[in-house]
Order: structure tokens, then sequence, then C-alpha cells
């Protein structure tokens, strides 16, 4: 199991009693590719916050590749993140004034250093992965802020697959894609999954895209706050 | 990785951190030369007399002998008997003694009566003597010896003559033009109150004031000095006297001793304790300025603050994508600091060279506006303890914006 979920939930400290996220029982598979389908407000953004551990949760377990998230100080969920989970967002998912192989050097800097809870192995070369998602030479050294919005995207891939993360969480990763970008952007990704597996969260609103996943859920269906509230 | 982060993105904002860079290269600018020009000036004051135990005079208080007597400002109360000083000279434990007398000025420049001890004895600075640029001491009765300012200002050579004035102005009235100077000596420049002065024998004083009465020139009949006695030579009194000892041990036991001076009510002073009360009185304005430059300091740090703090909320994107590859709200915060941190070190490098290159560039003039030698090397130890003391307030003063990402960084989450 790569992810595992028990009567978690979740509220805002300024209303603890009113969860915006209660899931008694979800689970993903190790390598299993989630679709993940929800309008805005249903707990969609809790739920990845969540997952990669920014936010604590209220109460119940959250277990990411046997590690009890729960359980984890915020410290330790900052650096088991760094090594274990990568994300893309739908877009400003780079620091703008690093270059694009700094981008992808700073996710390895945060992730080394670390002592047993390391990912799998060493982290991939940031020149490799850059070059396999077709970012010309000639932009590796330019500020990010002057990428496209689609060489962008593929940075963030670049930098969300350096440490070989377990778990990959993707929100939106191309509502800001044109057609040809988005195509572009799933062959690769879909290309580099199968070379490097993980456990993928894919959450988007375009059903075209659902085609591309085997599995697919709809948070409505697994939030179960509204009926608590 | 951490300071190329930091570097770039302080590249990233070139116009304001550019703009806070020079506020704080300018406070540092001004905190390192009032301290470093404070403290060479200090030193220079108390190194204006050295090697002389004692300073002896009419009764007065120690400052103002100190002034007239070292720093030949402000006039003597009395004189000093003649016999007076042939009597402390020969006291027990006496090593040597310098007359001084004063009166007599040459284009505003303060005259000095006194015997060739003076440049055999007199010690400025490290214990060092005077030493002669060109010439020689006074020899003859109307030598005269130019202090270096004196020589440069007025542009006086060797065997020059030159005409002495009664009292401190040159008024015209009051000259001594029946009897001309000749300059025989010019002293090596030592940024004391030494290099102002002309130095005359004591006899010469005595010469030039025959037929004076009350300080009004005599009618006197054309060719009556050229026959001088001898006898009228003798000094009737003078204005001041160095001592030195045989023994330091001696300094309180020969310094009661003229205080209790029977014949005449005098005063004899430590010249190091009395140039540190007369610093003293200066305390205010040292203080006064230094608490300005720390001021001026303060602002600009709190100006780099408020550019920090400033740019944190526009770094709202940058702080979540840290927080998302793995970065503790603690590393945003060590960010922040480091920032500030690299902003004041290159302001206080920048205004380290530019201090040396102004002063290396200005020293010359400032040694001969006020005779003051101000060394380009200003790292001392209490600008070291400055310089150490703006990178603690760069700590204090950044943990305000450093604050604001730490919390922004907790709140941070996804899009």
């Amino acid at each position: 199991m790569s992810i595992v979920i028990r009567a978690l939930s979740y509220a805002y400290a300024e209303q603890p009693n009113v969860p915006v996220l209660n899931i008694p029982e979800w689970s993903a598979d190790a390598g299993e590719q989630v679709f993940l389908q929800g309008p805005s407000g249903s707990g969609k953004t809790t739920l990845i916050n969540l997952l990669n551990g920014i936010f604590p949760a209220s109460t119940g377990e959250i277990e990411i590749c046997g590690h009890r998230l729960d359980q984890m100080s915020a410290r330790q969920r900052d650096k088991f993140r760094a090594n274990h989970i990568g994300c893309v967002f739908q877009q400003f998912n780079l620091v703008p004034y690093l270059s694009a192989l700094d981008n992808v050097r700073l996710a390895s800097h945060f992730a080394s250093g670390t002592s047993g809870t390391s990912g799998r192995g060493a982290s991939r070369s940031a020149e490799d992965l850059l070059s396999h998602l077709n970012i010309p030479k000639s932009l590796w050294h330019k500020a990010s802020s002057q990428l496209s919005v689609g060489q962008q995207q593929r940075v963030a891939i670049a930098r969300a697959l350096v440490n070989r993360p377990e778990l990959l969480i993707m929100d939106e990763p191309t509502s800001a894609l044109d057609k040809k970008n988005r195509d572009q952007f799933m062959t690769l990704l879909k290309e580099l999954l199968t070379e490097q597996p993980a456990t993928l969260v894919f959450v988007s609103h375009e059903d075209e895209l659902a085609s591309h996943f085997s599995r697919h859920e709809s948070i409505v269906e697994i939030n179960q706050a509204a009926e608590v509230a | 990785m951490f300071l190329r982060l930091s570097w770039k993105s302080l590249l990233s904002r070139k116009g304001s951190v550019l703009l806070t860079l020079m506020a704080l290269t300018v406070s540092i600018l001004v905190l390192l030369g009032v301290e470093h020009i404070r403290h060479q000036s200090k030193q220079s004051f108390s190194q204006t007399v050295s090697g002389v135990d004692l300073i002896a005079g009419a009764r007065t208080s120690s400052v103002n002998l100190l002034l007239y007597s070292v720093f030949r400002m402000g006039n003597a109360t009395n004189n000093i008997d003649w016999s007076t000083y042939q009597e402390i000279q020969a006291m027990p434990n006496i090593a040597w003694t310098i007359p001084i007398s004063l009166g007599d000025s040459h284009k505003g420049y303060r005259v000095m009566g006194t015997s060739k001890d003076y440049f055999t004895h007199f010690r400025y600075g490290q214990q060092q003597t005077l030493r002669f640029a060109q010439g020689r001491e006074f020899d003859g009765l109307f030598d005269v010896v130019l202090g270096a300012d004196v020589a440069r200002k007025l542009g006086y050579q060797l065997r020059e003559s030159l005409i002495l004035s009664h009292g401190i102005v040159s008024t015209g009235f009051s000259d001594h033009d029946d009897k001309p100077f000749t300059v025989v000596g010019v002293l090596a420049p030592t940024g004391t109150p030494v290099d102002q002065a002309l130095y005359v024998s004591l006899e010469g004083i005595e010469a030039i004031h025959i037929n004076w009465q009350q300080g009004i020139k005599l009618p006197t009949k054309p060719g009556a000095d050229e026959h001088i006695d001898p006898a009228m030579l003798v000094p009737k009194n003078i204005t001041a006297m160095m001592v030195g000892l045989k023994s330091k041990m001696a300094t309180f036991q020969v310094q009661r001793a003229i205080n209790d001076y029977r014949a005449e009510p005098l005063t004899a002073i430590l010249p190091g304790v009395a140039l540190s009360e007369l610093w003293q009185m200066m305390a205010v304005m040292e203080d006064t300025l230094r608490l300005i430059s720390a001021l001026i300091l303060v602002a600009s740090l709190l100006g780099l603050s408020a550019m920090m703090l400033a740019s944190i909320r526009e770094r709202q994107r940058e702080i979540q994508v840290m927080r998302l590859i793995g970065a503790s709200p603690w590393f945003l915060f060590r960010l922040i600091q480091a920032e500030a941190l690299i902003i004041v070190l290159l302001a206080a490098s920048i205004a380290g060279a530019l201090l040396s290159g102004l002063l290396l560039a200005t020293g010359s003039l400032i040694s001969a506006e006020f005779g003051l030698h101000i060394s380009a090397n200003f790292l001392s130890s209490s600008n070291i303890v400055m310089l150490t003391s703006v990178i603690g307030a760069t700590v204090v003063v950044s943990t305000i914006p450093a604050i604001s990402a730490y919390r922004r960084g907790l709140r941070a989450a996804g899009n």
C-alpha cells in the first residue's frame, strides 16, 4: 500500500468544530495511478495538503509508503516531503529567479542530508532529467520566469521526480496549457513513470484526461465532511 | 546552494536592494568614519607631549596650564620668577628642565623662548624627540627655529630674516622691527602644536624687550642696540617650565614640593592626567557624534527591515514552492536573515573601502590643515567592535521580516 487513510479529518484552527475534510477509509496501491475529480470547495486542496504533509491531520491516520504522517513533527513531515513526495501544481511551480537547473537542484538540496528516511537511492541528475523532458540546453541557465508556461510545467516534473519519490501529487498540472503542450506533458509523464514508477494522484477537472488513468475517483464521494457538518 | 539562493534572490530585486545597500553604506561609512577620526584624534591628542614628567607654572587650573604651555592657547595668569626656575632646577631628583617664555608672536604664530634643552629633552608621540628637517638649533642671540607648519605656511627658507611682534596679534605698532631674527633651522613635522610655533632663545626674548616697559616700546637713539650688555640678557621671569625627573617614583614628591613652593604660588601638573582631563571636557561632543551616527545606522537598518518585509508579500508564491519541495519554515527564516546579512556585509565592505580611499586621498590635506595625522587603517579594535555590533543589530532587525516569512511558510499551502 502506498497511501492509507483511516478516519482522517481536518478542520481549520479558526473553526475546530467544522471539519472541511473527513475520510473514513481510503487507500491506493503502490504504483497505482489515480485520477481524482472534484469541484472547487470539495476539500480537494485540503486533501492534497494533507497528503504532502503541509497540513497536519486533526484526527485520524494518514500513512504514506508505510510512514505515519500523523505521527511526525512538522520538521519531519517537511523532510519526508522533500525525500518521498513530488508535487506539480497548476502554475507557479518554480522559484522565479532561479534557473531551470537550479530549481531542480534546489529540490535535491532539500532531500539530501537526511538520515534513514532517504528516498530510493541517489537522486537523478538534474541535467539528465531536463534533457529527458525536452528542455533545450540553452534554457537550462535562464531564469525560470523567462520560460514559457509549457516549459515551466515540464521543468516542474523534472523537479518533482529528481529525488525518485514514491508518491507524485499533481493538481491541475495541465490546466494552464494549450492542447499541444498538454498532450506533450501527458506523454512525457507516462514515459517517465514507466521508467521510474511511482504512485500518482492526478487531480483534474479535464474529463478527456481520464482515459490515461486506470482508477477514477471523485472527491465528493471520498469526503464525508459535508454530512458530518 | 543556500548562499546561491539568497544571492539570486537579491539580484532579482536589484532596484530596492541597491537603494538599501547605498543607504547602509553611507551610514556605516559615517559610523566608522566618526569612530576612526575620534579614536585617532584622541590618540594624537594624548601624544601631544610625552616624556615630560611635570609641567609647572604660576598657580592656575591644571587644564589652563596645559593649554598655554603645551597647546599655546590662552594666557598665563602670572609668570614665574627666574630665581624660582633656578631653584626648582636645583632640586634633587630633577634630571632636566625646559623653560618656556611666551608673549610674542609672528604673523599669528606664537613665539616660544626656551633653551637648547627643548630640542634635546622634549618628547611627543611614542617618546619621539624633535628632529630638524633643515638647519640646526638656535645659537646666536637673534637665531630662530621654525615649527614645520610655520615654515610651510609662511614659506620661509633658511637664512631668511623675520620680525617678531609683541603680544599675540600683529598690529604693526608693536613690532620688534629694530631687531630682526634669522631662520637657522626648521623642525620636522610632528602633528602636534610644536609645528605651530617659532623658537628663540630666552636671551633673544630679553634682547628684543630692552627699552620696552609695560609692553610699550620706548624711543631710543639709533645705534643704541649695537652694544647689548650681557647682564641685561639674563631672563627676569618665564611663563612655565617642563620638568624631567631622574626617577618616576619621585613624581608626586616633586609635584608636592613645587605646589608648596614658598616664594610664589605655583602649580605642577602631570601632563598625561591633565590631557585626559581636557579630553574629558570634549566627551559630550564625542558622545553626541557617536549617538548621531548610531541613530543613522539604526534608521537605515530599519529601512532594510522594511524593504525585506515588503518583499515577503510579493514572494508568497516562491515561499509556497520552497515549502512544497521540503523547505521548513525555519529555512525561510534563515534565508531572509542571510539576505539581510549579505546586504549589510556588502555595505560594510564598500564603506570600509570608501573610508580607506577617502583617508588616503585626504590624509595629507587633513594633516596640513589640522595638524592631525589620520591613518588609513580604520580597523581599530573599537571599529571591529562597531562592525560586530552592526552585524548583531542586523540579525536582530531582520528577525521581523524573517518571522513574517516563517509565518507565511507555516500557512503556505497548495494553490
